[in-house]
Order: structure tokens, then C-alpha cells, then sequence
């Protein structure tokens, strides 16, 4: 009743959470710290790339489509780099409309016209979105003022497929686009909106609306998912086809959201895929976005993020102005209070002074040494003046800083951009795959394999155990602590613990549950390969040769159905709590269709029975 | 019979010496008597009822803009622009039916008008036990607190009916954790205080009633009220045991059995959320089969009360006696007897031996039966009768139509086959709305508002209780009729996004026709609300028989004082004796008036029909103003002497 | 006046009630999709329902009818008074006796359905399970369906067999998740599990309904008559993710044909390309 009373009350907006990261046990907001200026620049910088949480932008400064060879397949194919399921039309007969706007007939995709039936769905979903124009015209990659030209839709007539585009900043007047039938416009982020759609109602509730792994259900202080959701903005994925550390493969994911990871919470997705407009490669797509957006923020955050504790202002402001691509000039005379305050970020993409410090600098260092003040800068600076001063407002800057101040600030952007986040947000192009086939004598094969678990080289057993029931010694040691500030210390508990710094148990290889797929393939890639973000590390250096990792794989999967160990007939069986009644010959599983059964009576005179512990294997998921 | 006088007040004076205007707290908040603990019942309960249907209203907020912001509940989850989580939407419907349930149906009908009418319609000055009575009502409280507890620790979320492994392992769910505890804790409070109730109204009936007040001259309400307590000492004790036997499943009790850690209803080997895999040889049916042997008689101490009151209501509102007075007890008590062996109905597809499915088909099928008589008795009792259409009698009316629908229904769910289908979708929950809320809830705002002149000394006010009728019958049908059709097209229950499910995309218009029609009726009840507390303090005045009703405890005045009567009132007759041809000029013959011995040659009455020559005799012995020494059955004796010792 | 209003009141909101019914089906409000089940129990159910429908129309026009009557009586009458009766023996007995047996008839009439449906299996369920039946074994979990088929081509003589192939996991299994095939037109028994908690095994269109209670294993049996896919969910609360268990069965022609496929899916090692679309190589359900 309450609530109806109150039904017209506003409506909260989606929020991101800041980034956090650990100090010691504690977790703070990254932002938090920072001077507000700084933090100001920072959520400025990420909206401007990804928009607010309510309403995301496509990230449309990277490149847009790279070609890349899929060595899973045979031949190669087509994967698009760091755009976002982009949909591309065909331009026609354009018009010039008002206000530098001007509308272009264009053919979309058939699952986008197909749904014209609720046409005002559509142009909602794709008005604002940015176009990117590709072509020949001179139209693509247009400048105005070194500015490069941004189409945005402004409106979308399905009926008609007639749409209207928006420029920025405005064109020249009466200067129509005469644009080629061979131009193209690319629809950025249109599957963004949709995947988005979908995240934040399959996926949010554990993930968080900022894909960090604490939605309101896992953060829910009465349930304590184990193991917790993942946080996208590190980047870092468990079950992936890339080697170890690097970033996943559109189809890593698809998989991982299509099969879900067996026990765990994260259920299978799979009937995603019969809705229509490819719903599953939409979420794929968000969560790229997503993962993107974290990793910028905690970069930005990072490298803004500074403890100035014991140096001397000259010194600091030398490194600040050495290693900036960009000082931030804060104008008007007013020397810092302390030194530290003095120079806020330094150590890495941009540092902030205060002008009384940067008088210092202009006398003691590289710098042109005339001096300055608030209307004359120098101008071999970088500058980029922040409005953090009440005594001054854009409109008082002169017309040069104002100009200035947009063309570093995109300059800035596209520095940091291309440089790390190229590397810490593209997809990996180094999948891992066999390429010698699958050893098929796999009775001797699991023996070999079983003899690469328990040899000193291989540290399989240390956690898997020897038995592979996930009891191995490390379970019970206590291990390094890999927080922040905690090096040398230990984790309070004994046990594992995963990049996250949460307690993380090895599989239990007897009970038959992969969490990353029980495909041969899988398996080899969590052997050769590892899974990121865990201490299972790429085994690669140490059994060399596929052959070798082939033969642990076999060992491995033949575990659960003939058990862990060998007797002297070279006939595997189980040991131990859940052994089971009936071994069975290690080779008689792999040509099922030639013998179907793997026959209990036969097998049950090589080697006398053992007490069996019914369903257990298949239902208790460790 | 030594109990019976050493009970029975005819010690009135003495009576009044020791209650002499007694303290504020006495009077209002410790009382023990039996009218002001029923009032603070029934406010307690309004209260309560009010939560709960906010509680509902959120339900149907996120079925039918699933995932927007939701206003109120939403403000929790403001990160996500108030898009609430899964796990609120299973806490919202299971505490919705617990308060429901728990705190407002059951409570109102034995707590609320169980404790104000027994007493005075059987013409005693008090319950048996004040102080039990007194403590019935104190031990809700700390229900309420604990249910408040669930809420705090994020509240349980298990369904009402707490279906193990989900309510057994802490780790399953959000709200299994001490959610689950607080709530299995409230709930074997709640089963406290009824049981104090239903003893006390056993006796009371028993042993106390007025000279006279033989079985059958007992109004429906007291037989139903009786039936009701007699259930409830049968069944409740069964849910109390389960609820201890989860408590130590989960080892949630702390003090002397700190670490008892049994496995009742937890099979081996279960992981959930990757704990440790559960050990003992535990089996989660046994909980299904203890749960509904107290839930399904609870179905009926949640309806049989209001279906006596109704029988009260309207016969006086029809001005006419009830129709086949014998019959309606007789059923009365066939619903109750049957309501024990019908609960394996709840568990057709549960995986119990089919066997039992069969028998336990051919016993709900059969429960119908007495329902159904039920209702022609009602429709007869209408029958011919001089209908004064104030909101009491519109709300009996809502009351039968209602119970026909929920009735009706039910037959579905009984045929086995068909429950295959239909469990566990939106039809089961528009049956059970339609026997809960449709029949037992109409019948508790008639009985609010037919009684609230002998609670209050005052009328409700006429206008606003049609407006409120009106309202709630709309808003109510619009609301759970589709649901019958939700249900046939396999919309599961407790579903917080139903629409994932391709199949059930179409169905969310008519879940959104349905949201407004419950916020419609959601804000009627505020009308209920005001109506009432303002009458309280400025409804008219009104004398001792505002409506010229026959029952006992309209001699009495109203507010009746302490000891409720001047004088233990004798009775002479059945409490419908309507339009009786003996009395000139007025329609209603009180049970306490004496009348002049007759003449000899008792006419029938000219319109009564051949057809009920033989109810005419059946119920001679009631009508003949003889005096109580001819009470036709049990205790004839007792109501000899205890008349003797009055005069 | 007043009288009047509330009287067609009363008589109005029945109507309104069977007009809502009988333009259901119109609305696509009746069963999913507006289809008879894909099973023959199904049909037999529906028809079922049916036929407790029909009844119970009648019974409710009957008693709204007669309370519309009464009411509209009562509403003006003249009298001084009320009728003074207290009821008819006659008719009691008559509205006892006709409503049983009624009741009755249709307590007996579809006692034989539920038989077929469950209790002749369960009750030979050592005996004779029909071993060849056995298609696969679904364990429900928190929130998902995990499917385990035998090995493509292995064939159940002796009931022992399907005990020990449920007991433990067994080489060759196919494992597939929230989407079950089932053969056509052929009798098909499936083996309901649960990983954690209760669940319930909800198939609309095929009218089939089963809890999932832990510790159990639970036999399904059903033959679906018409190819396509169905909706899988689960009925019963098992968590805060009820709703997300959205499954499919697809009933095919050629089962084995489809185990194949997974098989050959699951058994890919990278190299050498399974049988099946390249596309679905990363993805495909193994």
C-alpha cells in the first residue's frame, strides 16, 4: 500500500561503481582518493568514451575492424577487434536538413528491418548512437578545425529506412555531403544498447551494473557466492582459449556464457541464443564494453593515483613534468600549502601543478625560463587548465587555452588510449591450440599421464593431490599474501588463493565436473595454457611436447569413469572413498560405438570389486 | 459437572469486586478481558495487513514491469536504479505469505473475533482462562519481532512453505540463513498462541455457555469457532515438532542444544554453493507430508470461522432463520474431519508413492461436498428473505459468490491428472486467493463492520463501507480471476521474470491489467482503515441491538462493561428465529427473550411449503419458547440446574 | 434503487467472468501456443480438463443463477416479514446426493489417466522398467538442467544395467546442458535428479510435471507425438534464480544421429574437425 502512496516518487538512476583495490584485507574506492580535480578528469575522460551507466556510449576512438586468423578453424575467419558488433548500411541519395544535419537512405540488416514492426523501438534504441563513415568521400574522416567530423543518428524512420544524421561540430555551411553509394556507415554500439538490455537482466544481479562482480545478489550479505562473480574490470577471465594472463576471444566468452560453468552459480545460458538479433553475442559484446570501461577506470585511476610522501616538490615536479604527456596548470596565484599538495598525480600520464610551483619549475628546470602568469602561459608546457578554481570560468580563458585545452584533452585521451589500452583491452591474438592430434592408445597414454602428475616436475599432485580429490599439500599450507603492501606475508588461512585474493579450492579431478568444458580441447588448454587469475599456471614449459600434455589430459579424463590408480595388470581403478564397483579396461571407453557397454560383468573378473558410494560422483560438485 | 459450576460465573457479583475500575495498563494493554484482547488483535492484525499488502503490491509491481525501479523497495537497491535483486522477490512473496497467513487470516478469525464474540454470544462474562487468553495475544508479539528479525537478516525466502534441501541448507539461498531461523523461531511462536487460543475456546465453549445455550441453540459462528479450535490443537502441534526438527537440521539452536546437528530432511552427498557435501540419510519429503498436516486443516482454521459468521450475518441481514441449521453444523464439522486426510494433495508431483495420490484425490474430491451443501444453505437462507442491502450483508453476498468460484476451482486441483498441469502455476494461486481473500477476508470485513457497534458503541459509517465494498470486489476479481487464465497457460508461481520464458512473453499485459486492479484494491483498504478509526471516536451512537439480531450478545450493552452482562442471560431458543410468527409487529425473536407460554394451536407458518413440513419438526424443540430444562441433547441436566440455580 | 444496483451487481460480475473464458482461447489466454499436448496423456488431460470445466460451468451458472434469484426476490419483497422456514429436509438430501455423485464420477472417471500417468510404472518400477526406454538422466541444478545420455548406440538389456549407469559416470557418456532431445513417437524414460535443492520438472506443452527431490531419483515416463521444441522449467522454488531455469526438449526423429553429433563435439581436440558446422566448433553444447 505504502508504495503506491509513494509510487510517483523519482526514479534512481543506474550507477557504476568505482573501481576499488586492496589494501591489505580492506577494499576502498579507487576514485576516492584522488585530488577532485583529477577525479573530475578521470569520470570525465570515462564518460566521454563510454557514457553513464543509464546511458552507455560506443567506444569509437579504437580501431574498428582487424583481421586476425583463427587457428581453431581450418582456415581462417574474420574476427572483429574492439568494435562492438558494429551494423554497417549502405548510403544513398542524401539530403542536406538544417543545422548541418542531413538525412542519407540507407539499407540495414535484415534482422534491424525486419523488426520494423515496432519502429519506434528501433529509433530509440539507435538514435544518438554514433556513426562512424567509412568510404571515399571526403566526408570520411572528415576535419573541421583538425576536429574530426562525428555523425551521430539523429532519427530513424524503419519504414523507410530514412535516417538523419547529426554532425559535430557543425559542417560548413551549404557544403552538401556528396556521398558515393560506395560509402558506408557503420552503426557503432547499436548491439551495445541490446546487449546491455539483456546484462542488466540476466547477468546484473551477480555481476554488478559496472560488470565488477558485486551485484545485489552477490554482494547479498547472506549468501556468499562461492566463487564470487567475476569482476570484468581487470580484464582477466578464468576459462579461456589465449595464454595464460591475456585477454579472452569473443568465443571464450560466448562459451563460457552458452555452457555456464558447472559448479558454480553461473548457470547456462544457452537459450539465449534462440532469441532473436543474436542476444548471446550482444551480452558478449557488453561485457567487452564493460571490461573495457573497468580497465580504463582503474588505469586512470592508477596512474592518477599517487602517494607524494617524502620528496621534495622540485623533485616531484621535475619527474611530474618529465613524464607527463600532459601538466595540468591550475590557474591563480595561490602557493600550495605543503609540498606534497603541490604536485597532485604525477608518475605516469599527466601530473597537476600549481602555478606557484610551476614558477619554480620555470626557473630551475628545461623549460622555457620566462615567466608567467594567468593569461600568458608558456607554450612549450603541455597545458591543460582545469576549472577548479572559482576565480576563473571558461569564458574568461583566452580563446587559445580554450582551444588548447580541447585538443590535449582528446590528445591526452588518444595518447593514453592507444598506447595502454590497446595493450590491456584488445583481444588476444595468441589462442593456444594443439597441434599434434590426441594420442588414441590412451591406456598407456593415462599411464604415462599419470606419471607426469605424480613426477617431481609437474606440481599437479601438490594441489590436485595424488589422487587427483583436489587434497593435495598446498591445500593446507598457508601461501604468500599477494595484496598490495602485504609482500612477504601470508594469507590468514591455509589454502589457495585466487588474483582476487579469495580462498579457491583445486578440482576435484574424480568427480567428473569441468567448470571449463570436459572437451579433450579444454582440458588441454587448462594444461597447456592454465586458467588465468588461479596459481594453475601454463604447464607448457614443463611437459613440453603435445604428446606429453595429451597424456595428462587422457590420465585426467579417464579418471572419474577408471579412477586414479593402476593395478599391477595395468588395469585402472578407483581408490578410496568414492571408488567405484566395476573398473573397466582404460582402453575400452574410447571406441564407444565399437563396444558399447563398458561390460561390468567382464570387467569385474580382472580385478575383485570394490564397495561403491552410489550417485555421488556425478552430483556432489566440489 | 463440578468443573462446569466451579467455571460457570454465577458468582457474577464476586466477579465485579476485583476488577473494580482497574489501571490504564490493566485496562488497555494487560488486560484480560476477553473484549480488549480481541480488539487489540484486531488492531494488531489490520496493521499486519497492511504490510502485507504492501508486500503483495511489490509482487506484483516487479510481474509486471519486471526489472523497472520500484517505488519504496526500490530505494534499497539504489545502485541499481532501483531494480530490485531476485532473491528481494523471493523474500517479498514468501513473507507476504507469512504475515498474510500467519499474522492477519488466522489471527483475526480465532484471535480478534474468536476471543470478542465467544464469550458473549454463549452468554459467558469472560473466557475460561483470562490470563491464558491474555498470554495468546502477548505471544504474537514476539512472533512479530522475530518475522522482524527475518526481515532485518534479509528475510526469509524459502516460500512459506519452507520446502527443504532450500530451507534446510544456510548456504542455498539469501534468505536461508538466519532469515530461515527467525522465521521457523516466529513461527513456532505464532503456533504458541493459537494453541493457548484454541484450548481456551474449547473450554470456554464447553463449560461456559449460558443457561440454556444448548449445542444447538449455538449461533454458526461458535460451532465454527469450536470446529476451528478443535483443528488447530489437532494440527498445530505437528508443524510445532517440524519446525524444531528444521531447527536442528540447520543446528541453528543455540544454548543447551548448542551443536545438535541432525539430518531429518537432508539426504548425503548434496553440495550447494560449493560447501561441503551434507552427510546423513535424511529425506526432504517428510517435511512436505509434516508441513501440510497442520497447512491444510490451517486452510480451513482460516475459513470455516467465517463461514459461521457469514451464517450469522445473514440471517439477521435476510431477516430469516438460517436455512438447514442442523445441516450447516453437520457440515461444519464433515469439512474439519475431512480437512486431516486430504493434505497429500499439495504433493501429487512431489514423487510420493502414486497410491497415496489416489486416495488422497478421492478424499479433497469429497471435501467439496460439504462445502457445496454449505453454499445452497446460504443461497436458501437468502431465499425469501426481506434483504436489507447495507454493507454487511453485501460483503456475505461477495462472501458466497466468492467461495463458489474458490470452490470450484478447487475441483480441478483435486483431479489429480489435471493437478499434474496446473500445480505450482498462477491457477493455485487464484484458487487459494479466492477461498482466502475472496471468501475469508469479505467475511471478515462484514463481521468488522456487523460487530463493530457491540465493540464500540458506534456504527461504521454506511457509505464509505459500500465505496470500500465496492472497490475491494472489483479490484479483487480483476485481480485473481485472471489468474485462472495465467495459470492454464503454465505461468509457473514465484517467478520474478516470467517473461525469459518465450511461451509467457504475451501474458504480461494481462499481468499488467492485474498489478492495477490489486493497486485499486490496495488503496480501498486505506478507505476500511479511515472508516474504521474514525467511527471509533465519531460514528454515531447506537443502543444495545442496532440491528435487531437475535444472538446473545446483542442483550448485552454495548460496549459491553466488564462481566459483559448484568445478569448470566438465560436462553430459550436458537439465535435465528426471524421473522417468527410469535412475536407481532417486530421480525427477530432475541435467544434470551421469554415469552409468554402459547396457545395452544401453534400454527405453522402459512407460506412455508409442504416440502419443509419435516425441517418444521426438526427444529420444534428449538422454536417452542419452552423453558431450557428441554434442551434436546447433551446437557439438558446441566442446563436445568445452572437455570435453577438462577432463579 | 440502491437494491436494484446491487442486485444487477451481483448478476453482472458472473457473466463477466464466463464471457472472460470464453473469449480466452480467442486471446491466445488458453493452453500455451493454444495447442492440444504433444503427449497422448496429455491429450487425455486436457481433456480431462475439459470435462471438469463443462461441469463446473455448469454448477457455477446453477448457484450464481440461483443467488441472482434470490437476491433479486429478496430485493423487493413486500412483506412485513421474512419467510419463516428453516429449511427443506427434501432439498438437503437432494443437493447431498446429486453434488456426490457427481463428484464421484469424476474422482472415478480419472483415476484411470492417473494410473497410466504414474502408477503403474512406480509400482513395477523393480520389476520391469523397460530398460530400452531409458533416453537420459537430467539432474536439476541451481539454475541450470545438466543432461547425461548414454553412449551413442549402447543399449540397456537388464534393468541392473540402467542402476549401475546411473550410479557413476561412465565413458562415453554424452553430456549436454538445458537441452534434452527425446525421440518421437517413441516411449521415452528419463531419470530426474537433483544437484542441490528441490526443483520440478516442468514441461507445458507436453503436460508433464515432476518434482526433482534431492536424494531421489525420479523416473519420467512420456511419449511425445509432435516433432518441435518445447519449453523446459522448473516449478518448484529452488533459490533466488527460479526463474532462470529455462530449458528446451526437442523431440527428433533420429536421436542417435544427434548424440552422435554431441559426441563427436565433445570429443573435439582441435585438431581433427568434428562432424558439424565449423561455427559451432567454440561454442557447440557438448
Amino acid at each position: 500500500m505504502l508504495s503506491v502512496v509513494a509510487a510517483g516518487c523519482g526514479s534512481p538512476q543506474l550507477t557504476y561503481a568505482p573501481p576499488e583495490r586492496d589494501i591489505g584485507n580492506a577494499t576502498v574506492d579507487q576514485l576516492a582518493g584522488l585530488d577532485p580535480t583529477v577525479r573530475e578528469n578521470v569520470t570525465n575522460e570515462i564518460e566521454a568514451a563510454f557514457g553513464t551507466a543509464s546511458n552507455p556510449v560506443a567506444w569509437d576512438r579504437l580501431a574498428v575492424v582487424a583481421v586476425e586468423s583463427n587457428p581453431d578453424l581450418v582456415g581462417s575467419r574474420e574476427i572483429r577487434v574492439l568494435d562492438f558488433g558494429v551494423i554497417q548500411g549502405t548510403a544513398a541519395e542524401t539530403t542536406q536538413g538544417w543545422q548541418g544535419s542531413f538525412r542519407a537512405k540507407i539499407a540495414w540488416p535484415d534482422h534491424l528491418t525486419s523488426r520494423s514492426d515496432n519502429a519506434m523501438e528501433i529509433n530509440d534504441t539507435i538514435r544518438g548512437v554514433g556513426l562512424q563513415w567509412i568510404g571515399t568521400s571526403k566526408w570520411a574522416g572528415a576535419k573541421v578545425d583538425d576536429t574530426p567530423v562525428r555523425f551521430w543518428v539523429e532519427h530513424y524512420d524503419p519504414r523507410t529506412h530514412q535516417l538523419t544524421v547529426g554532425t559535430s561540430p557543425q559542417l560548413p555551411q551549404g557544403t552538401t555531403p556528396n556521398v558515393g553509394f560506395s560509402d558506408t556507415f557503420r552503426l557503432v554500439g547499436h548491439v551495445l544498447k541490446q546487449g546491455r538490455h539483456i546484462f542488466l537482466r540476466q547477468c546484473m544481479h551477480c555481476h554488478g551494473v559496472a560488470g565488477d562482480g558485486n551485484g545485489p545478489t552477490a554482494r547479498n550479505t547472506f549468501l556468499k557466492m562461492k566463487p564470487w562473480p567475476r569482476d570484468y574490470r581487470q580484464g582477466l577471465f578464468k576459462f579461456t582459449s589465449v595464454k595464460f594472463g591475456s585477454r579472452p576471444t569473443r568465443d571464450d566468452l560466448k562459451r563460457t556464457i552458452r555452457e555456464g560453468l558447472p559448479g558454480t552459480y553461473m548457470p547456462s545460458f544457452a537459450m539465449l541464443e534462440h532469441d532473436e538479433d543474436g542476444g548471446l553475442d550482444a551480452v558478449v559484446e557488453y561485457v567487452r564494453w564493460l571490461s573495457m570501461r573497468g580497465q580504463l577506470e582503474s588505469l586512470l585511476a592508477d596512474s592518477a593515483d599517487s602517494d607524494a610522501s617524502n620528496a621534495t616538490p622540485e623533485a616531484l615536479a621535475k619527474t611530474a613534468v618529465e613524464e607527463a604527456d600532459v601538466v595540468i596548470v591550475s590557474v591563480g596565484w595561490k602557493p600550495a600549502s605543503t609540498p606534497q599538495a603541490a604536485i597532485r598525480p604525477t608518475r605516469g600520464r599527466w601530473a597537476s601543478i600549481d602555478a606557484a610551483t610551476a614558477w619554480l619549475l620555470a626557473n630551475t628546470n628545461k623549460l622555457s625560463d620566462q615567466s608567467f602568469t594567468d593569461d600568458k602561459l608558456p607554450k612549450d608546457v603541455l597545458r591543460l587548465v582545469t576549472l577548479s578554481d572559482e576565480s576563473l570560468t571558461t569564458d574568461e580563458l583566452p580563446d587559445e587555452i580554450k582551444l588548447i585545452l580541447q585538443f590535449k584533452k582528446k590528445d591526452f585521451l588518444t595518447k593514453v588510449s592507444r598506447t595502454e589500452l590497446l595493450e590491456h583491452v584488445k583481444l588476444a591474438n595468441d589462442k593456444k591450440s594443439p597441434e599434434h592430434l590426441r594420442d588414441f592408445l590412451k591406456s598407456v597414454s593415462a599411464r604415462r599421464g599419470r606419471d607426469w602428475f605424480l613426477s617431481k616436475d609437474t606440481p599437479c599432485k601438490d594441489c590436485h593431490g595424488d589422487t587427483g580429490r583436489g587434497d593435495g599439500p598446498q591445500t593446507r599450507a598457508l601461501q604468500e599474501s599477494k595484496r598490495p603492501g602485504e609482500a612477504g606475508k601470508k594469507y590468514e588461512l591455509p589454502g589457495l588463493y585466487d588474483a582476487w585474493h579469495r580462498p579457491l579450492r583445486p578440482r576435484n579431478l574424480q568427480s567428473g565436473v569441468y567448470r571449463g568444458g570436459r572437451r579433450p580441447l579444454d582440458i588441454y588448454r587448462r594444461v597447456s595454457q592454465g586458467i588465468t587469475g588461479t596459481p594453475m599456471q601454463s604447464f607448457k614449459t614443463v611437459l613440453i611436447t603435445d604428446e606429453n600434455i595429451w597424456d595428462v589430459v587422457n590420465y585426467v579424463l579417464s579418471i572419474p569413469t577408471h579412477g586414479a590408480s593402476f593395478d599391477e595388470h595395468g588395469h585402472q581403478y578407483h581408490t578410496g572413498r568414492n571408488s567405484h564397483a566395476t573398473p573397466s579396461h582404460a582402453h575400452s571407453h574410447e571406441h564407444p560405438a565399437d563396444k558399447p557397454a563398458d561390460k561390468p560383468a567382464a570387467d569385474s573378473k580382472t580385478t575383485k570389486p570394490k564397495p561403491t558410494k552410489s550417485t555421488k560422483d556425478k552430483k556432489t560438485q566440489p | 459437572m463440578n468443573t462446569t459450576d466451579t467455571l460457570n460465573p454465577s458468582s457474577g457479583p464476586a466477579h465485579d469486586l476485583h476488577h473494580h475500575n482497574p489501571s490504564f495498563i490493566k485496562k488497555y494493554i494487560f488486560s484480560t478481558d476477553h473484549k480488549m484482547i480481541g480488539v487489540q488483535f484486531l488492531i494488531t492484525t489490520l496493521i499486519m495487513m497492511l504490510l502485507g499488502g504492501a508486500l503483495a503490491l511489490g509482487i506484483r509491481w516487479q510481474l509486471a514491469w519486471p526489472w523497472e525501479n520500484m517505488p519504496i523497495f526500490g530505494i534499497k537497491f539504489a545502485g541499481e536504479g532501483g531494480q530490485i535483486s531476485p532473491e528481494f522477490y523471493t523474500m517479498l512473496f514468501t513473507m507476504h505469505a507469512t504475515v498474510m497467513i500467519f499474522l492477519v487470516v488466522i489471527p483475526i478469525l480465532a484471535g480478534a473475533f474468536g476471543n470478542f464474540l465467544i464469550p458473549l454470544m454463549i452468554g459467558a462474562d469472560d473466557m475460561a482462562f483470562p490470563t491464558l487468553n491474555m498470554l495468546s495475544y502477548w505471544f504474537m508479539w514476539p512472533a512479530i519481532f522475530f518475522f522482524g528479525l527475518s526481515f532485518y537478516f534479509g528475510g526469509a525466502a524459502s516460500g512459506w512453505t519452507s520446502y527443504p534441501l532450500l530451507s534446510a541448507l544456510p548456504e542455498a539461498a539469501p534468505g536461508s540463513g538466519h532469515a530461515q531461523n527467525m522465521w521457523l523461531i516466529a513461527v513456532t511462536f505464532v503456533g504458541v498462541s493459537s494453541m493457548m487460543g484454541s484450548v481456551n475456546y474449547m473450554t470456554t465453549i464447553i463449560n461456559m455457555r449460558a443457561p440454556g445455550m444448548t449445542l444447538f441453540r449455538m449461533p454458526l459462528t461458535i460451532w465454527s469457532m469450536f470446529i476451528t479450535a478443535i483443528l488447530q490443537a489437532f494440527a498445530l502441534p505437528v508443524l510445532t515438532a517440524a519446525g524444531f526438527m528444521m531447527l536442528f537440521d540447520r543446528a541453528a539452536l543455540g544454548g543447551a542444544f548448542e551443536g545438535i546437528h541432525t539430518s531429518f530432511f537432508i539426504p548425503s552427498g548434496i553440495v550447494v554453493n560449493n560447501a561441503d557435501p551434507t552427510v546423513g540419510g535424511g529425506q526432504a519429503l517428510l517435511w512436505q507430508h509434516l508441513f501440510w498436516f497442520y497447512s491444510h486443516p490451517a486452510v480451513y482454521i482460516m475459513l470455516l470461522p467465517a463461514m459461521g459468521m457469514v451464517s450469522d450475518m445473514l440471517a439477521t441481514m435476510c431477516r430469516k432463520p438460517i436455512f438447514g441449521y442442523k445441516p450447516m453444523a453437520y457440515s461444519l464439522a464433515a469439512i474439519a474431519g475431512l480437512g486431516f486426510i486430504v493434505w497429500g494433495h499439495h504433493m501429487f508431483t512431489s514423487g510420493m508413492n502414486p497410491a497415496l495420490g489416489m486416495t488422497f484425490m478421492v478424499s479433497t474430491i469429497m471435501i467439496a461436498l460439504p462445502s457445496a451443501i454449505k453454499t445452497f444453505n446460504w443461497i436458501g437462507t437468502i431465499w425469501g428473505g426481506k434483504i436489507r442491502f447495507n454493507t454487511v450483508t453485501l460483503h456475505c453476498i461477495a462472501f458466497v459468490s466468492q467461495f463458489v468460484v474458490g470452490g470450484l476451482s478447487g475441483i480441478f486441483m483435486a483431479a489429480v491428472p489435471v493437478d499434474i498441469y496446473i500445480h505450482d502455476t498462477y491457477f493455485i494461486v487464484a484458487h487459494f486467493h479466492y477461498v482466502l481473500f475472496g471468501s475469508t477476508l469479505f467475511g471478515i470485513f462484514g463481521a468488522i463492520q456487523f460487530w463493530f457497534p457491540k465493540m464500540f458503541g458506534r456504527m461504521m459509517n454506511e457509505r464509505l463501507g459500500k465505496i470500500h465494498f465496492f472497490l475491494t470486489f472489483v479490484g479483487f476479481n480483476g485481480t485473481f480471476f485472471p489468474m485462472h487464465l495465467l495459470g492454464v497457460a503454465g505461468m509457473p508461481r514465484r517467478y520474478a521474470d516470467p517473461y525469459i520464458h518465450p511461451y509467457l512473453e504475451h501474458l504480461m499485459p494481462m499481468n499488467q491489467f492485474i498489478t492495477i486492479c490489486a493497486l485499486i484494491m490496495g488503496l480501498a483498504q486505506l478507505i476500511l482503515i479511515y472508516n474504521w478509526v474514525s467511527s471509533i471516536f465519531w460514528g454515531p451512537k447506537c443502543g444495545p441491538n442496532p440491528w435487531n439480531a437475535n444472538g446473545v450478545e446483542w442483550s448485552a450493552p454495548s460496549p459491553p462493561p466488564h462481566g459483559n452482562f448484568e445478569v448470566i442471560p438465560t436462553v430459550y431458543r436458537g439465535p435465528y428465529e426471524y421473522s417468527s410468527p410469535l412475536v407481532q409487529g417486530r421480525d427477530f425473536l432475541m435467544q434470551t427473550e421469554l415469552l409468554p407460554p402459547p396457545e395452544p394451536d401453534e400454527p405453522d407458518d402459512p407460506d412455508v411449503p409442504a416440502g419443509s413440513a419435516g425441517p418444521a419438526e426438526q427444529d420444534a424443540p428449538n422454536d417452542s419458547p419452552e423453558d431450557p430444562a428441554t434442551g434436546t441433547d447433551g446437557e439438558p441436566g446441566e442446563a436445568s440446574e445452572t437455570a435453577a440455580e438462577e432463579s | 434503487m440502491s437494491r436494484i444496483f446491487w442486485c444487477l451487481f451481483f448478476t453482472f460480475w458472473p457473466i463477466a467472468a464466463i464471457v472472460v473464458c470464453a473469449i480466452a482461447p480467442a486471446m491466445d489466454w488458453g493452453f500455451p501456443g493454444n495447442r492440444e499436448a504433444a503427449t497422448p496423456l496429455g491429450q487425455r488431460i486436457d481433456d480431462l480438463f475439459y470435462l471438469i470445466l463443462g461441469i463446473v460451468t455448469v454448477a457455477f451458472i446453477g448457484t450464481m443463477g440461483a443467488l441472482a434469484y434470490v437476491l433479486w426476490k429478496g430485493s423487493k419483497n413486500e412483506d412485513e416479514k421474512g419467510w419463516f422456514s428453516h429449511g427443506s429436509h427434501n432439498l438437503e438430501v437432494i443437493w447431498t446426493i446429486v453434488p456426490s455423485g457427481i463428484l464421484l464420477f469424476i474422482a472415478l472417471y480419472q483415476i484411470d489417466v492417473w494410473a497410466i500417468y504414474r502408477v503403474r510404472d512406480y509400482e513395477n518400477r523393480d520389476a520391469d522398467p523397460r530398460p530400452t526406454h531409458l533416453v537420459a538422466e537430467v539432474t536439476a541444478r541451481q539454475f541450470e538442467w545438466r543432461i547425461r545420455y548414454p553412449a551413442p548406440g549402447k543399449k540397456f538389456k537388464t534393468y541392473k544395467e540402467v542402476k549401475d549407469w546411473l550410479a557413476r559416470p561412465h565413458a562415453g557418456d554424452v553430456y549436454a546442458v538445458n537441452k534434452l532431445f527425446v525421440p518421437l513417437n517413441r516411449e521415452t524414460l528419463i531419470y530426474l535428479k537433483s544437484g542441490d535443492v528441490q526443483h520440478a520438472f516442468f514441461v507445458p506443452d507436453l503436460r508433464v510435471k515432476q518434482d526433482a527431490m534431492p536424494g531421489q531419483s525420479i523416473d519420467i515416463w512420456f511419449t511425445v507425438n509432435r516433432a518441435g521444441k518445447f519449453n523446459l522449467t522448473c516449478a518448484e522454488l529452488c533459490g533466488w534464480g527460479h526463474y532462470k531455469m529455462r530449458g528446451e526438449v526437442e523431440a527428433v526423429e533420429d536421436l542417435q544421429a544427434q548424440l552422435r553429433r554431441l559426441k563427436s563435439l565433445q570429443d573435439y581436440d582441435g585438431v581433427t574437425p568434428p562432424e558439424g558446422a565449423p561455427g559451432e566448433l567454440e561454442g557447440a553444447t557438448p
